[in-house]
């Protein structure tokens, strides 16, 4: 009888996954909808079309880029703070402050720094680096993406570090001290066991912020070239024109959508198994 | 007698707190040292003192006639079996095992090589490319010690390692541990909180108490000739009976014998093996007494303490009633008890009479010394 | 004397350092907030700025109405949206610790799907399907994402709170005779209080933060704060963008400060 009431408490939740995977649904269906049926002519139509597959490749690079280096420095940094002992744990509530931010105030952040009218470019003229503002290179609103990707790095690097740092720790109190017992220097024991041992969960980070970086709309929005744009905002772009124009945004979503998926498949399989 | 490691006053203190209180402990090579003592004495942690993961406030350690204590874990070359193991999953017991070697660039081949002859040594031939989970706890213990012996082949350290396993495995690996160590001549650094498991192995015993060394001597020693009632009740169970040292002779309600000690009250501690009872008092006793009493009464010669100690002789010989049995396997344990609330136990064979009632009979064997505690407040 | 031990003497370097760095990187974008709100001119090529003035808050509180009042909305429209989160966390929380009950790795996989998703890729679909239903006007759904975006991260945080020894304490109660709302107030909400908060945080940043998801499933009639500063960012009139930079986090202090407060107070019901 009491088991019976107990699953009433996952209502609220099913509700409202339902209406989730219903927008979803929906959203992606219709992508397939054509004039007389299923058909992929929205799909043809983007591909045709001569700027989506290199926003395609823009999309990924920048995703791709970002997420990878914030992985890589993530680890650098977790050797370092590794070695700190019990003190790192002091440090997490930066990671936290910095993972709570929105993305606008970072992009308003990167743009103070960066842009060519920026913090950065006048300090450069100071020092007589560069002699007028169209001198300084440009790092945001460039077809590099460099003012987007340390953005996202702003980001990300805080909640890598988040995530893994904390199974790394205990990691490297048994496995990582008995090396070091056995004569491994701190780097050798952190490479050759704590590492090892740990990168499951660095890698669960990894495909979460892969995914993320690469449907997000806010900081290309904010901080993106004119071309190449990214994916979300080349679907923005399709919703405004207008209501016949939104199977053609929501195939940019599908898109998006089948590479979301295509990640989150690794994402679980990296998911590090929960030990009762 | 060579010194394979040695400490002096080493100070360690943790979380504003005093682990270790001035320790100085010499190790000998070819020994097993056993580390004993109760959970928080400190034994672990001087262990870890020992291997460089605990930092010392004060104190040095030699290694080898090397001062160690200013060099980090990965550099003093002491191997250690944690009590978690702590092998490494992601690798097989071949690499587990070579681990030290690989670190120290030994040649492929010769580290291959190094690796079979030590998991020879272990009893487990061909076990090189098996995985860490596919192995059983003993089998994981033995790769735990090769792994530790490859990095030192003389000295190891074992924080209570037998500790997870169940007492029939725990046993094998203590016997195990004592045949290795013979046919290497290993010196070996135990820490143990049972007592009965460092009587077995160790040749050597430092019972810690308090991040203090209590004693440091065989275990035949400690067991029958503790320091003070803590080692003595430690090692094993025993009997106390309060009672006086006067002009060289200690009495107590049951037993009187003479010994060198300074005036005073004294507890009488003796081991279960050393007691028995008999349905009648012994004539030795009585005869001890009436010695003890006369004696008192030749140098009183006052006719108050006559009177007195008669009168505690027959009151305090009242007869032991045995109250209880406890089944131990081979023996049983027997409690006696007597009017006045004392009890005492001793060990009896299966098979062997046990008197309902009876007087308690000392027996000792040559050389076993009485152990006398002083206690200052005579309860 | 202190041996020389990783862990002890370059241990405290690097930690220094550490500290120092990400001090920095938090701090120094908050001092160029701080600053350019309050920025009248910034003429190339001077470094910092020369003139200030009140003229961005002033303009925000008095010239643009509207807006204001849209900002206040936002505040309030977030901190509903992080109570109702916290609610619905609190029931799925409490399932998935309840022993005996079947399809927690579904309701796991369920709670955290929406990190998968990118946000515009729910909301095209969503405004779609729900302009069908008239239930669901624009207030509703942007709530109704907004909750589920914050979802996630409200869920883990109340699991783990209720993953320690919860259930023990909560049956001990009932032992002693404490039940339904008194066991509530005075065992469950105050052992559960430290991982509320954190969830309520995270939950109204997370909504004021959210753009695109306002942006298309307000259809203009709601407005995030993230959605009123945007535009700010991206004219380039740094002072008012800002401005509601500052305005934004300083409402999270506000809260945070609330929540601290109400902790005391829930720690002293306690006794």
């Amino acid at each position: 009888m009491k088991k019976k009431i107990s699953y009433l408490w996952i209502l609220p939740q099913l509700l409202l996954s339902t209406i989730f995977l219903l927008g979803i649904s929906y959203g992606f269906i219709k992508s397939f909808l054509g004039e007389n049926g299923l058909s992929l002519e929205h799909y043809q139509e983007i591909m045709g079309r001569g700027d989506t597959v290199p926003s395609i490749f823009y999309t990924l690079r920048l995703s791709l880029f970002s997420s990878f280096l914030s992985l890589a420095l993530a680890i650098l940094f977790s050797f370092f703070l590794l070695q700190m002992g019990e003190k790192w744990k002091r440090l997490e509530g930066f990671f936290r402050i910095a993972i709570m931010m929105p993305h606008s105030l970072v992009a308003l952040f990167f743009l103070f720094l960066l842009s060519s009218n920026g913090f950065l470019a006048r300090l450069f003229y100071s020092f007589s680096w560069i002699s007028s503002q169209t001198d300084f290179p440009a790092l945001v609103y460039d077809e590099k993406g460099i003012g987007i990707i340390l953005s996202y790095l702003w980001k990300e690097l805080p909640f890598v570090l988040f995530f893994s740092l904390p199974l790394a720790y205990q990691v490297d109190e048994k496995a990582g001290e008995a090396a070091r017992c056995l004569g491994a220097t701190p780097f050798q024991a952190f490479w050759k066991i704590t590492l090892p041992l740990s990168i499951r969960q660095y890698l669960a980070a990894f495909f979460i912020i892969f995914s993320f970086s690469f449907g997000a709309f806010d900081l290309p929005y904010l901080l993106g070239a004119t071309s190449p744009k990214a994916l979300s905002v080349l679907s923005y772009q399709e919703l405004q024109r207008g209501f016949l124009q939104r199977p053609v945004a929501l195939a940019y979503n599908g898109i998006i959508l089948l590479f979301s998926l295509f990640l989150s498949y690794f994402y679980f399989k990296f998911l590090p198994k929960k030990k009762s | 007698m060579e010194i394979c490691l040695s400490c002096e006053n080493l100070e360690l203190e943790l979380e504003k707190k005093k682990i270790l209180k001035d320790i100085s402990l010499e190790v000998r090579s070819g020994e097993i040292l056993a580390l004993l003592g109760e959970s928080g004495c400190g034994k672990s942690s001087l262990l870890k003192a020992m291997l460089g993961l605990y930092p010392l406030a004060k104190g040095k350690i030699f290694f080898q006639g090397k001062e160690i204590q200013n060099l980090p874990s990965h550099k003093r070359g002491i191997s250690v079996v944690f009590q978690d193991l702590r092998l490494f999953p992601h690798l097989n017991v071949g690499e587990n095992v070579g681990f030290s070697l690989e670190l120290q660039k030994v040649p492929k081949a010769e580290r291959k090589q190094r690796v079979e002859e030590l998991l020879k040594l272990v009893q487990l031939e061909s076990y090189s490319e098996r995985r860490i989970d596919s192995l059983s706890g003993g089998q994981m213990q033995r790769v735990a010690i090769a792994r530790a012996l490859a990095m030192n082949e003389k000295l190891l350290f074992l924080d209570e390692p037998f500790s997870a396993l169940d007492p029939n495995l725990r046993r094998e690996m203590g016997d195990f541990l004592l045949e290795l160590q013979r046919k290497e001549n290993l010196t070996v650094v135990l820490v143990t909180h049972d007592q009965e498991e460092a009587l077995r192995l160790a040749h050597r015993i430092a019972l810690m108490k308090g991040g203090e060394i209590l004693q440091v001597d065989e275990g035949e020693k400690l067991y029958y000739a503790p320091v003070s009632e803590y080692v003595a009740r430690f090692m094993g169970k025993g009997n106390s009976i309060l009672g006086r040292v006067e002009k060289g002779v200690f009495s107590c309600p049951y037993f009187s014998f003479p010994v060198e000690k300074e005036e005073g009250n004294y507890s009488f501690f003796f081991r279960e093996r050393q007691l028995s009872f008999t349905e009648e008092i012994g004539e030795r006793q009585i005869a001890e007494r009436q010695i003890a009493e006369r004696k008192n009464t030749e140098k009183q010669g006052e006719s108050l303490h006559e009177v007195e100690e008669v009168s505690v002789a027959t009151e305090a010989l009242s007869p032991f009633k045995l109250i209880e049995k406890e089944y131990l396997g081979e023996f049983f344990r027997a409690f006696y008890k007597n009017s006045a609330g004392q009890v005492l136990s001793c060990l009896i064979e299966r098979g062997e009479e046990l008197p309902e009632k009876g007087f308690p009979k000392l027996s000792f064997k040559e050389g076993e010394e009485k152990i006398l505690f002083f206690n200052k407040e005579g309860k | 004397m202190n041996p020389i031990k990783y862990k002890g003497r370059a241990g405290g370097i690097f930690y220094l350092l550490f500290r120092n760095l990400f001090f920095l990187s938090l701090v120094l974008p908050l001092f160029f907030l701080l600053l350019f709100s309050f920025t009248e001119r910034y003429a190339w090529p001077e470094l910092f700025p020369t003139s200030f003035s009140l003229r961005s808050f002033k303009s925000i509180l008095f010239q643009r109405k509207a807006l204001f009042q849209d900002t206040l909305f936002s505040m309030v429209f977030s901190l509903l949206v992080s109570l109702c989160t916290v609610l619905v966390a609190f029931c799925t929380a409490k399932y998935q610790n309840e022993e005996g009950l079947k399809g927690k790795g579904l309701v796991a996989f369920l709670v955290n799907f929406p990190i998968m998703i990118p946000a515009t890729v729910f909301a095209m679909g969503a405004q779609i399907l729900f302009l069908k239903i008239k239930i669901f006007n624009p207030f509703l759904t942007v709530f109704l994402a907004h909750v589920l975006y914050a979802l996630p991260y409200a869920v883990s945080f109340l699991q783990e709170g209720m993953s320690r020894k919860m259930k023990l304490y909560e049956e001990q109660a009932k032992v002693m005779g404490a039940v339904g709302g008194r066991l509530f107030w005075k065992v469950s909400l105050p052992l559960l209080y430290p991982y509320i908060f954190p969830a309520f945080m995270m939950s109204y940043i997370l909504s004021m933060s959210q753009y695109i998801l306002t942006l298309i499933l307000g259809g203009g009639k709601v407005k995030s704060l993230s959605l009123i500063m945007v535009p700010y960012i991206q004219s380039g009139e740094r002072n008012l963008a800002s401005a509601y930079g500052l305005i934004f986090l300083s409402s999270s202090f506000l809260l945070f400060f609330l929540l601290d407060f109400l902790e005391k107070g829930i720690q002293r019901e306690r006794g």
